[in-house]
């Protein structure tokens, strides 16, 4: 039997390895709940009650992301008078008790914590949950909080964050420095955070955790004096009173890199560099399949046939000659059984699934190839999003130094380097520009280093002579022609009007998101559908839909919108508004050639006066197609003549020229 | 058609004759000519080679799908002449002249093979008058043969050094002239000097610019080679309308201008049954799986009549699923080879799983909510997949305007670039063109609502405005911007805080390396140079298995100059970077060395007046406690364990006691409770209070491992709540009481 139990103990651990961990400890004292705005006791904004609702937004927002299967998450409240701990961890903890456990999060604990939320009269509430308000020991907090996660966390644990929420500024008086319950609770929440007590070293190394303190309160009564204590513990502490919960993301993000790369700057001199994504497509995830009837959930397997298979062939060059390891003909094969075939510079290559995998194999690493000034890369030619580089000195020490230097000259000298990068064994090779940036704004997932700026190719970028001498051309003339002043001035006028200083993604969520997570909420019975009304999904679209052109938004002010207008109604008196032809699908599939709209016979305005191109000479700028098609629209016979002399001679002869 | 019999595109499969009867656009003919004199010994010849081969490598390795062919045009075919070598082989009979080919042809590793042979004569300098007219005639007669191309390009290889001392053809000249000009050939020259050293150097360069050609060097080579794909013809148009004001639009034209799907092109393979090189096609088979027991057999609703486990006609053999842990992992099939040995075992282990063929039709569909699975209907689905579009077709609407650098480098999402021109057709562009110059003036960049077709979803973009400087073009750059959820949110230590130490000396150190590795002209940015190495790179199997050794291979190795190399030295000693793993090891290892050799008893037996008589060399014995469990003796083999903690912490950790592994302690700590043997962790205790600076640290440290049991935690414990704490502060009166 105790076998079985620590098996069932060490199962549980490798399903918690690997996953982040967030535990709340919130303050359940009675002065969480006095501090309503409204002067009322246990009232819907006390401070226990949004600390709560940030929580539940918290989760909410971790299971819709599916980030919930790569999280722990537990929720403790401190100052109770019930005490519900774990014995064999507890060192005499008491007036504690959990909201629920650490844990992967699941609806019913979404839902416990939505119970807290909306469930109406907050002091029965939590007087039956919680027996009542009383006052518990600091260091007891912090160390039953420590032994939680890491017996919780698993064998490998990443990111831990232990965030706590009151409104206590500080329990242990002015001379907090040599109060033992303080000094003991600091050294427990250092543990958590991983602190070493060489304060360099543990900065050099990340962290493996972060303590945050949101002290609840009036900013307008409470100032940084107040928060001294509470800096020791977390130097972010700050007074908050609403608006938090994007910040809890904030401290409790810690990204994992995509990957850690050698940064070889020459021969023999290299460092090892954490490659970050901060910024990526969020897309929806994969649903997975399940038997509709039976709720089983479904599998998927793929096997490759031969064509023709069955058929006797003969042994091909570079066809495997030991079949012994496939099986019989007729039954289909895997993928690793399969080889690959490329038809190159008149070869056929034979590549096995082994070969293949080494075809798809380089080596990891940022390799310099040469520095050269910022303003040389035209950053709008980009084609990736950019990632980040931070240095790593799990595997050699001294990086950071060389990191911050290097990003120090780099920065103020306006330098960039060009790198090769192959970011996972399996990535090609692609060249880079290694960019500093100073600027600092991580809820905006803006970060003071070194950014990596995929290069194109000589491949990916269009012949720039081709496009613009044919593609991108004016129709007629080919310089074009100067634009009218009054234009200018209009357009000038509309983009100050409508001007911001910054551009803020977060300002933008996108919709289909939006729409994704609302579905998510209520299939998890945490949002009532309320589709009574007809018009429920216009109103839900517009709820979900945030990125509003300017004359639809209605946090621009009207002074500003009434300017812009104006300035757009220069536009509007000169028929800007002409509308093009919808393409038809034909010439979108066809489009290597630029046409114009196909115009009925008797459209005079067309631009095209055919008789006067013949005159000029300038038939044989016109395409065969549409040599063709302008011939037929002025009746002119050209018979079955193909060529473009044949037709040009042909529309001259028709004129008389 | 004529045109099939002079083109040999290698070998022709039946599939690739099916495709034929697609319509696709002419080919492109390129004659490349390369001057093989005297003139061209060392690095000139060697960097012709290079390019060629890099040249016919690129087109190789590139992909020759049906649907390429038919928006990106035909495809290009080569031929060689060779001018200045000690061969004759040309239909003029020309000396020195050697016409390599019958046809034009894609290029080929033959092709690649006969460069890596080539070497420049000894004796012959080469004349480019005449390697001239001898590919203007081959490629003639190809044209005789009844080719039909779309663009004819010359490419000629040379310095033009082989003419110095040779007086000028200026009647040869003139008959090529009228030559390219008649057959509408295109004429590009590559590797003459600037400044010229010769005036046949001027000449040359003269002739070219009179007669439409263009001339480039090795380093800007790339252009040509960009100029040259085929690829580089495909430029699908899209029509958009920008609606800056309420019902105000204007139209613009669009050219994805910047794709990083073009150079992955490349990258196409066929798979194919290894024993036929046939092509595969590929089936899905979806099922599910229940498990079932011996006895009731069940086999979930059974009435597929689906394969059992292993079943060959499906291919699962090689699959099982995880097990009961596997259901919450979601497609958590893991390949294993389990069925294929011991049939008897593997039987036993099949069935206790059913498998059951599904119809795609039952097929439905859930996501997660944390760890609960949502199941729900494909009505419920997709009334939440909405178009934001409103079914409006190409129209992007102007959110608002920010100042040029609002738009951080961080924030270019996405990955193309595309091009938004004033559609003329309408007569918007007087507009449209104005909008350009006045967000130019204005300084400004627009972010607008973009979507590129009725049901696409709306995206971010952010257009910048832009005159292009030769072709006075106004247009908008547009690339794509990351929404709110695209943001990862994360806390990085401030650079400041790191690393607050920064020398002057360091860093003008970090200055010199900058200067010295500073690019010249175009350098690195320079396609040619970056292209090549990633080619050489993704191919280097290909040309391995083929067989080809061409110096492209050798291209990607870096050659620095001395001084480079010293900076290099200096920023190494400067920087010193230690392996850190490396540095632990031996650390590790110095400490295994330092606790085999002493003798534990002797130090036990100092301490403490018993101890049990086991021969306790720590390195020997049982790190953990479990193996003494399987021997029966849970306690003896705890008590083993913590002697073996103390010994380690008297050898390691007596000095700085930051070492002593807490976690280790905290378990035995916890097990004493559990099994209510507390006198086993709190004689450790004991031990470690003679210490005294272990003693010092413990006061300090607040971790609840170096914390005695207490009654309140176990009855057995002989201390109490009170003494606990004072354990490590009292100093000397309770000592000897407790032990």
């Amino acid at each position: 039997m105790a076998d079985e139990g620590d098996d069932g103990v060490i199962d549980q651990m490798e399903e918690n390895s690997n996953k982040k961990t967030t535990y709340f400890v919130v303050d359940g004292s009675k002065r969480m709940f006095e501090d309503d705005p409204s002067g009322e006791p246990y009232g819907k904004d006390c401070s226990f009650a949004r600390a709560i609702n940030a929580i539940y937004s918290f989760c909410v927002r971790l299971c819709v992301t599916e980030e919930a299967l790569r999280h722990l998450v537990g929720v403790l409240v401190v100052n109770t008078t019930f005490t519900e701990t774990d014995p064999e961890i507890a060192m005499g903890a008491e007036n504690m008790k959990h909201i629920f456990p650490i844990g992967v999060l699941d609806k019913e604990r979404v839902l416990e914590l939505e119970g807290l939320v909306n469930g109406g009269d907050l002091e029965n509430l939590f007087a039956e949950l919680f027996g009542g308000h009383t006052t518990c020991n600091y260091q007891k907090m912090a160390s039953y909080s420590k032994l939680n996660i890491s017996y919780s966390s698993g064998t490998a644990r990443r990111f831990t964050s232990w965030v706590h929420f009151t409104n206590q500024v500080n329990p242990f008086g002015e001379n907090f420095k040599n109060h033992d319950e303080y000094r003991r609770m600091l050294r427990n929440l250092h543990d958590i955070e991983g602190r070493k007590p060489n304060e360099l070293d543990t900065l050099r190394r990340p962290l493996r955790g972060k303590c945050s303190i949101f002290v609840l309160g009036d900013s307008n009564k409470l100032d940084d004096s107040d928060l001294t204590m509470w800096r020791t513990v977390d130097e972010d502490a700050d007074i908050y009173d609403k608006d938090f919960e994007t910040l809890i993301f904030k401290r409790t993000g810690a990204l994992r890199a995509h990957s850690i790369v050698p940064f070889s700057l020459g021969p023999n001199l290299e460092f090892n560099v954490a490659v970050y994504s901060v910024i990526g497509q969020k897309t929806k995830p994969t649903p997975f399949a399940v038997h509709a009837k039976t709720g089983l959930p479904i599998k998927s397997v793929t096997t490759y046939k031969a064509e023709d298979d069955g058929q006797e062939e003969e042994q091909k060059d570079g066809a495997l000659q030991d079949n012994s390891m496939l099986p019989p003909p007729g039954v289909p094969l895997q993928r690793h059984q399969l080889s690959n075939v490329r038809n190159v510079g008149g070869v056929k290559v034979v590549i096995s699934q082994g070969e293949r995998d080494l075809f798809y194999r380089y080596p990891k690493g940022l390799r310099l190839i040469e520095f050269c000034p910022l303003s040389k890369i035209d950053l709008w030619e980009h084609v990736r999003v950019p990632l980040s580089i931070r240095p790593h000195e799990m595997v050699h020490t001294g990086a950071t130094s060389l990191y911050s230097h290097l990003f120090e000259r780099m920065k103020k000298r306006q330098i960039a380097a060009i790198c090769e990068y192959t970011g996972r064994a399996n990535q090609k090779p692609r060249n880079v520009a290694i960019i500093p940036n100073e600027e600092q704004d991580p809820q905006e997932g803006l970060h003071e280093g070194l950014i990596v700026v995929e290069l194109h190719d000589a491949d990916d970028k269009l012949d720039i002579e081709k496009a613009f001498e044919e593609k991108l051309a004016p129709t007629e003339g080919e310089i074009w022609p100067a634009v009218n002043k009054k234009f200018v001035e209009a357009a000038k006028n509309l983009s100050t009007s409508i001007r911001k200083n910054k551009f803020t993604p977060t300002a933008y969520p996108n919709p289909h998101l939006q729409a994704f997570y609302t579905m998510l909420k209520r299939e998890a019975n945490l949002e009532t559908p309320d589709n009574t009304s007809e018009k429920w999904k216009e109103a839900m679209v517009n709820e979900w839909d945030q990125i509003k052109p300017w004359f639809e938004n209605s946090a621009i002010p009207a002074s500003r919108i009434q300017k812009a207008q104006s300035a757009a109604q220069v536009f509007e008196e000169v028929g800007a508004s002409a509308t093009i032809k919808k393409p038809t699908p034909k010439r979108q599939k066809d489009d290597d050639e630029e046409k114009p709209a196909k115009k009925s016979k008797s459209d005079d305005n067309d631009g095209v006066n055919l008789k006067k191109l013949a005159q000029g000479g300038k038939l044989g700028s016109l395409t065969v197609a549409l040599l063709k098609e302008y011939a037929g629209a002025n009746k002119i016979n050209f018979g079955s003549a193909k060529k473009k002399d044949d037709l040009i001679a042909a529309i001259s002869t028709h004129y008389g020229i | 058609m004529p045109r099939k019999k002079v083109v040999d595109k290698g070998e022709a499969s039946p599939a690739a004759a099916k495709r034929k009867t697609t319509k696709t656009k002419p080919d492109n003919a390129n004659v490349i000519v390369i001057d093989a004199g005297r003139n061209m010994e060392g690095e000139p010849f060697h960097d012709t080679i290079q390019t060629v081969e890099w040249l016919l490598t690129r087109k190789i390795m590139r992909s020759k799908s049906d649907a390429d062919r038919k928006t990106a045009g035909g495809m290009d075919l080569f031929g060689i002449v060779v001018f200045g070598c000690d061969e004759t082989d040309n239909p003029l009979g020309t000396e020195g002249v050697l016409a390599k080919e019958e046809v034009l042809q894609m290029a080929t590793f033959d092709q690649m093979r006969f460069l890596s042979e080539l070497s420049p004569s000894q004796k012959t300098y080469g004349d480019y008058a005449q390697g001239l007219i001898v590919a203007l005639d081959w490629l003639k007669r190809r044209l005789e043969d009844g080719g039909d191309f779309d663009k004819k390009n010359l490419i000629l290889f040379t310095n033009a050094l082989g003419n110095r001392d040779r007086p000028t053809h200026r009647t040869a000249l003139e008959v090529i002239a009228s030559v390219l000009a008649a057959m509408d050939v295109e004429l590009h020259v590559v590797g003459l000097t600037d400044p010229p050293e010769s005036h046949s150097v001027t000449e040359l360069k003269e002739f070219v610019a009179e007669n439409g050609g263009s001339t480039y060097d090795y380093s800007n080579v790339g252009k040509l080679i960009s100029k040259l794909s085929a690829y580089q013809q495909l430029t699908r148009l899209n029509y958009f309308q920008l609606e800056i004001a309420k019902d105000i639009k204007l139209n613009f034209k669009c050219i994805n201008y910047i794709s990083k799907a073009r150079s992955d092109k490349e990258e196409r393979m066929r798979a194919v049954d290894p024993r036929t090189l046939k092509a595969v096609h590929r089936q899905r088979h979806l099922f599910t799986v229940e498990e079932t027991s011996k006895e009731d057999g069940a086999s979930g609703d059974g009435g597929q009549g689906g394969p059992s486990a292993g079943s060959s006609s499906y291919g699962f053999g090689a699959f099982r699923p995880t097990g009961p842990n596997g259901a919450a992992k979601d497609n958590g099939f893991k390949k294993e080879e389990a069925m294929d040995e011991g049939e008897g075992e593997g039987t036993q282990q099949q069935q206790e799983y059913t498998y059951t063929q599904v119809n795609p039709e039952d097929k439905a569909y859930g996501y997660v909510f944390g760890s609960s699975k949502l199941i729900m209907d494909k009505e419920t689905k997709d009334s939440y997949n909405l178009s934001f579009n409103y079914n409006r077709s190409s129209v992007f609407q102007l959110i608002c305007t920010v100042p040029e650098n609002a738009i951080h480098p961080q924030y270019m999402a996405g990955t193309e670039t595309r091009v938004f021109v004033p559609d003329t057709r309408k007569g918007a562009q007087p507009a449209a063109g104005a909008f350009v110059e006045g967000l130019l003036e204005a300084k400004a960049v627009a972010i607008v609502r973009f979507a590129f077709n009725a049901i696409a979803q709306p995206t971010l973009v952010a257009l910048k405005p832009r005159i292009h400087p030769e072709y006075n073009t106004p247009m908008l750059y547009g690339i794509r911007l990351p929404f709110a959820d695209d943001i990862r949110h994360t806390m990085f230590p401030p650079l400041e805080k790191i690393d607050p130490i920064k020398s002057i000396e360091k860093l003008d150190l970090i200055d010199e390396l900058i200067d010295n590795f500073m690019a010249e002209g175009e350098g690195a940015l320079s396609n040619s140079h970056r292209q090549r190495e990633a080619y050489l790179k993704r191919n280097q199997l290909i040309f391995e298995k083929v067989g080809v050794r061409t110096s492209v291979i050798k291209a990607g190795e870096r050659e620095l100059t001395e001084t480079q190399k010293n900076i290099i030295e200096h920023v190494r000693r400067e920087f010193p970077i230690v392996d850190y793993k490396a540095m632990k090891a031996a650390e590790r290892e110095n400490e295994r060395q330092r606790v085999a050799e002493v003798d534990v008893d002797a130090l036990l037996a100092g301490n403490e007046e018993e101890e049990e008589q086991e021969d306790l060399k720590p390195m020997k014995a049982d790190l953990d406690a479990k193996i003494a469990k399987s021997a029966g003796d849970e306690k003896k083999g705890m008590s083993l364990f913590l002697k073996e903690q103390f010994a380690h912490i008297i050898v390691n950790a007596s000095d700085s006691p930051e070492e002593i592994n807490l976690n280790k302690l905290q378990f035995a700590r916890s097990w004493c409770i559990r099994t209510a043997e507390p006198k086993l962790f709190n004689d450790l205790m004991g031990k470690l209070r003679n210490l005294d600076d272990i003693k010092e640290w413990a006061a300090r440290c607040t971790n609840p491992a170096l914390r005695p049991i207490t009654t309140v935690e176990c009855e057995k414990s002989e201390v109490n709540e009170e003494k606990a704490k004072k354990w490590w502060i009292d100093d000397e009166d309770d000592d000897d009481d407790d032990f």
